[in-house]
């Protein structure tokens, strides 16, 4: 499955979100109205507002990946959050000093796995964050889980409920998509997922301006097609 | 099958995690809820099968409403599948003979706060897929089902009333339905006036 190259077309703004099906009741005679969650976990949308598309290699370059999604085609879309991915780990020089500017050395990315196998649609997994490469675990950071079926798919922590050393024990939405064995990468430096092209009003397609630039905002929408075909 | 004490404690939170069921026992067997991705249940009153896989369609287009049917009334329901393409529906009108007069079970399942299962699915409504229509409007392909339930054919029981002497002759000597003579249907109840 192809990657969407974000990164080749530099957003203004960019969100990802977790959605689902919430509807409210209405107040009551006996208090404040029920609210119901109607998806079970919900699903990822990604909106990538105003891409700025510089020159006619980039129009061309958006219009070919357009193309390709509305033959239904999927993409893993990156998120591009590694500001927000938890703190990596930095050494200073032999003799205990940092650069002239205070920063030290950086290298690698956050390795993580699992600590337990997790089993399908869990909403609770520990993971064991090696403290060499990142700090620790704060609640607000997402991972992928890449299955060979179900391919990448993403998962943000949104409560931390128990520490033990390294071993972190975390409440995630939306619940896994399928179930994991101990010691499957968990995968914070790239975060991503399968995802298609939510398009209805044809919103993408960017207007050109004169001069052969324009600015185009795309919304994509996780997917739940299979990369392996299943025996029933 | 029946509400569990979970689940009623559940239900009457201020924050509540439904999904929904449905299942015909075609062949083979369909099954469907009201989430994303696979959801397994285990085996129950009416899913034979344990650990069978629930295919997640995102959102029923429309759930319809369910009556509570009393006295030998029958109802029917319309689930409508909308923005179908031209091979589904193919598929649903070869199909017809392998769904028509199958059961169709609905239920709902409540969800706990680390969204997992409460107890078994409730299954609030057994009835009888009756025809599959499909159909194209402006471009715009839907697949429907007729869903009767209650009596709805022409083996309705005889005593189908909840009176007195149908209770009577159901249960001898059962008072249950003693005092249903004094209810009364359609009448507005109205403030006494004293003077």
């Amino acid at each position: 499955m192809d990657v969407f190259p974000v990164t080749n077309f530099p957003v203004t703004a960019l969100r990802w979100r977790p959605v689902g099906m919430t509807i409210g009741g209405g107040p009551t005679f006996t208090g404040p109205g029920q609210e119901g969650e109607f998806s079970g976990g919900g699903w990822w949308v990604a909106e990538l507002n105003e891409m700025d598309l510089g020159d006619e290699q980039a129009i061309r370059a958006l219009r070919a990946l357009i193309w390709r999604a509305k033959k239904l085609k999927r993409f893993v879309v990156p998120m591009l959050d590694w500001p927000l991915s938890p703190a990596l780990a930095s050494v200073p020089h032999g003799d205990g000093s940092p650069f002239s500017d205070s920063s030290e050395y950086v290298g690698g990315g956050v390795e993580a796995t699992l600590a337990t196998s997790a089993v399908h649609r869990a909403t609770q997994v520990s993971i064991t964050l090696n403290p060499e490469t990142a700090g620790p675990l704060q609640g607000g950071e997402v991972f992928t889980l890449v299955d060979a079926v179900m391919g990448p798919r993403l998962h943000g922590i949104d409560e931390i409920l128990d520490v033990d050393g390294d071993t972190f024990t975390c409440s995630i939405l939306p619940p896994l998509r399928t179930g994991f064995d101990l010691g499957a990468e968990v995968d914070f430096n790239t975060p991503r997922c399968v995802m298609r092209l939510d398009d209805p009003q044809d919103e993408a397609t960017p207007w050109i301006t004169a001069g052969w630039e324009g600015k185009s905002s795309l919304r994509f929408v996780e997917a739940f097609d299979r990369l392996e075909v299943e025996e029933a | 099958m029946w509400f569990s004490l979970e689940a009623a404690a559940a239900a009457a939170a201020g924050a509540v995690r439904p999904v929904l069921l449905a299942r015909i026992d075609a062949e083979p067997i369909v099954r469907a809820w009201s989430g994303v991705g696979d959801l397994f249940l285990a085996a129950d009153v009416i899913e034979t099968t344990d650990q069978a896989k629930y295919l997640g369609i995102g959102l029923f287009n429309d759930w319809p409403a369910f009556e509570a049917l009393i006295n030998g009334a029958a109802g029917r329901v319309t689930l409508t599948l909308s923005g179908v393409d031209a091979l589904a529906q193919d598929l649903a009108e070869a199909g017809l003979d392998q769904v028509e007069n199958q059961p169709v079970h609905f239920g709902v399942l409540f969800l706990d706060e680390a969204l997992q299962p409460i107890g078994d699915p409730l299954w609030l409504l057994e009835g009888v897929m009756e025809t599959v229509e499909t159909d194209r409007d402006s471009g715009r392909r839907s697949v429907a089902a007729n869903i009767g339930y209650g009596p709805l054919d022409r083996r309705r029981p005889v005593l189908a009333y909840w009176s007195p002497a149908d209770q009577a002759a159901r249960a001898e000597g059962d008072r249950f339905c003693e005092r249903t003579p004094l209810y009364s249907e359609g009448v507005e109840v109205t403030w006494p006036r004293w003077n």
